[in-house]
């Protein structure tokens, strides 16, 4: 500690000098922490995000056959519970889509304009979606058994709306769809449907973030193209308590094979990145219901894939390998989203490698600056060598010159290269145009990495004054003082 | 009887290697007691400054016993040997060595940074020692902006920091003028008084050597001649006073 006022002492006397020598340190810790972050923060959109790789879609093996697919191995509720004891797995949820088509019509409320589509759908178990939804209770099966006390309609008694309490369960009411609704006991959210002539409480859907993405960036635009009004962009929280009607067992493309077509409502309850890519996503009990309806009862227990959460993503492989074994595959986005991954991955080396390049090539500066230094400080080494200065003194001195020169070195390199970040995440917010999953910042500045960015370069200055120290500390005081 | 705080025996020094090697000292063996202040004389290349050098531990490379307080210097690692020059050894030069880029009373605290002690009272030691050699008003200037005489009391005052039992100089008188030069010998007599602080000279001038209790005299590498004198200390009158000099 007592040398440390002679370093710095030195360190200010030589500043020049070292500063130019550091200014390759400066470039290679900036450009080290400016690609690593963006490596790390690119990773994170695309794993986490587009394509989510902790969560595994398993789905069943299949084969061609010329004209169609085969799959061998069926995913039911037995091989739900044998993907659930593979080692990694902290969670399972199987998802089950429509085996009927479909159509939905609605939209003018958000839209401006009513539309018609085919329908894409798939249920999954409302528990695992439920804590991520605002409304969480209401993605549930409405159609479930509700037990109540008493005599009355409704949450006075403990039943949903639209149902009275009778010998303690919760029974739907009946209602007069041909009658205006202010004339029906239908209440609050609840309609009155022409097949059952029932108060029914809307299907709670969820949509995928994605596709929100996508209408905004893409659809927006394609769509508003020609006359007629522009489609205005959304927010999660515009389509939340939107209603839309849907047929069911029926579409342009046909009817299905068995099971009168009904129309029921449904209503938008939430987004989570467990619902299908494109459509929406249902409690599973309602599609169990509907493609035992409209395909034939034995379609209740067939699971079209399931979703594996891997407790980390080093968990991945192994329950790959386990997922495979066990006869089944991987839907093809999870090997997408493996190879894209590693492609950053790469690229992310490749620059780390060319800044740590340009921080050896520092290093060798520095070491030749150092030489130069010492060179020129000959007669105050053994001046101090004189006063009692040992050569693992005037080592440590060196070294600690070349340490402080790191240390400053890399607080430098790291605040440039974050400015330079700070800069890209500016001028992508000003100049890029919107695109599906555009964050606010594509980079990801971790703790460690700045840590390991500080370490690198202290480091390196160390390495390049270490045989300019040795040569000083072994310089023979005598000498010194006869050689100018 | 003073004991010896330098003994030499049989000491060889050369320089360079095969046909350029050359003999500096050859088989000097000599003791100097504590209390002396011992000149030794020469002229240019005689092996007085190489002879110096190996005393105070600067110079390794030499083959014979050298004792600096009682302790064979050779056999001592360089951690011990620095640690013996920092609290047994103070160096007055020539060029007087000092930093230029920290002040007076800094360069005067640099052997605090490599002793033993720690630096809580370094600075009142320092500026002490410049009151001593009438340098008090000079604490917080450079070198640069002193004299040549007051440089060197500078650099006496940094020599005598941890208070050491033999003084090593080379030629410190040699940049001054004459009366400057009184005033730094009468300051060496004054420290060998009050002090006892052993003072040995490398000088080729004979005016110093005269004011030696000692004139060791080397020739090519060998002893000529060793005379103990009476010591001739300065009158009032043949040194300028200086306000602070007592």
């Amino acid at each position: 500690m007592k040398l440390l006022k002679l370093v710095w002492q030195n360190l200010v006397r030589n500043r020049k000098n070292l500063m130019f020598s550091s200014i390759g340190l400066v470039v290679g810790v900036s450009t080290f922490v400016f690609f690593v972050a963006l490596g790390e923060g690119v990773r994170t959109v695309v794993l986490e995000r587009i394509f989510i790789i902790k969560q595994i879609e398993v789905v069943p093996r299949s084969f061609d056959l010329a004209v169609t697919q085969a799959s061998v191995a069926r995913l039911d509720s037995r091989a739900v519970d044998e993907l659930a004891n593979i080692d990694g797995v902290v969670g399972v949820y199987p998802k089950m889509k429509f085996t009927f088509p479909a159509w939905a019509t609605g939209g003018k409320a958000i839209l401006g304009k009513n539309f018609r589509a085919e329908v894409i759908a798939d249920g999954v178990p409302p528990e695992i979606v439920r804590d991520e939804l605002e409304f969480g209770d209401e993605f549930r099966d409405w159609e479930a058994e509700f037990s109540c006390e008493g005599e009355g309609i409704g949450e006075v008694v403990g039943c949903p709306e639209g149902r009275r309490c009778l010998d303690g369960r919760c029974e739907k009411m009946p209602c007069n769809p041909q009658v205006a609704e202010q004339f029906n006991p239908c209440t609050g959210l609840t309609y009155c449907a022409e097949d059952t002539r029932m108060c029914e409480m809307p299907i709670p859907a969820i949509a995928n973030p994605q596709l929100l993405a996508v209408y905004n960036s893409s659809l927006t635009t394609a769509l508003s193209s020609g006359e007629g009004a522009q489609l205005p962009k959304l927010t999660e929280d515009a389509i939340v308590g939107f209603t839309f009607e849907v047929m069911l067992g029926k579409s342009y493309l046909g009817e299905s094979a068995q099971g009168e077509p009904i129309t029921r409502r449904v209503r938008a309850v939430g987004f989570s990145s467990k619902a299908i890519s494109v459509g929406f996503t249902i409690p599973i009990q309602y599609v169990k219901r509907f493609n035992a309806r409209f395909t034939g009862e034995e379609m209740r227990d067939e699971y079209h894939s399931v979703i594996l959460v891997a407790r980390n993503n080093d968990a991945v492989a192994g329950i790959t390998l386990a997922v495979k074994a066990a006869g089944y595959e991987l839907d093809s986005k999870h090997a997408q989203a493996e190879r894209l991954g590693l492609v950053i991955t790469i690229v992310t080396l490749i620059f780390t490698m060319i800044s740590l390049l340009i921080v050896t090539v520092s290093a060798i500066n520095i070491a030749h600056t150092f030489l130069m230094i010492i060179a020129e400080r000959r007669r105050e080494i053994g001046i101090l060598r004189a006063v009692g200065a040992s050569r693992g003194d005037i080592r440590v001195m060196i070294l600690g010159e070349a340490t402080l020169l790191g240390l400053v070195g890399g607080v430098l390199g790291i605040t440039v290269g974050a400015a330079a970040a700070a800069l890209v995440d500016y001028l992508s917010a000003r100049y890029v145009p919107d695109f599906p999953f555009k964050p606010e910042s594509f980079f990801i500045f971790d703790g460690s990495l700045l840590l390991i960015a500080l370490f690198a370069a202290v480091a390196f200055c160390l390495i390049g004054a270490y045989v300019p120290a040795t040569r000083a500390a072994n310089m023979e005081p005598a000498r010194a003082f006869t050689t100018q | 009887m003073n004991s010896e705080v330098v003994k030499i025996r049989g000491l060889n020094k050369w320089y360079g290697r095969g046909k350029a090697r050359n003999h500096v000292l050859k088989g000097v063996s000599l003791d100097i007691r504590k209390g002396e202040i011992v000149s030794i004389n020469g002229t240019s290349g005689s092996g007085k400054t190489t002879l110096l050098n190996i005393i105070g531990g600067l110079d390794r490379v030499f083959e014979g016993k050298v004792e600096v307080d009682g302790r064979d210097l050779l056999a001592l690692s360089d951690r011990k040997l620095s640690h013996l020059r920092n609290e047994t050894m103070g160096f007055v030069f020539q060029a007087f060595n000092l930093l230029p880029h920290i002040t007076c009373v800094e360069n005067v605290m640099v052997p605090a940074y490599f002793s033993s002690r720690g630096m809580s009272k370094a600075h009142q030691r320092a500026e002490a020692l410049l009151e001593m050699v009438g340098l008090s008003d000079k604490t917080n200037e450079h070198p640069t902006e002193l004299s040549g005489g007051q440089r060197q009391r500078v650099s006496i005052a940094r020599a005598l920091f941890n208070r050491p039992s033999i003084i090593l100089c080379d030629e410190p008188t040699g940049s001054l003028d004459q009366s400057t030069g009184r005033q730094i010998l009468s300051l060496f007599h004054t420290l060998n008084e009050d002090d006892g602080i052993t003072i040995i000279l490398v000088t080729h001038d004979n005016s110093v050597s005269d004011r030696c209790s000692r004139v060791i005299r080397i020739e090519d590498g060998v002893i000529k001649s060793d005379k103990t004198q009476e010591l001739r200390r300065f009158d009032p009158g043949e040194v300028e006073s200086h306000p602070d000099l007592t």
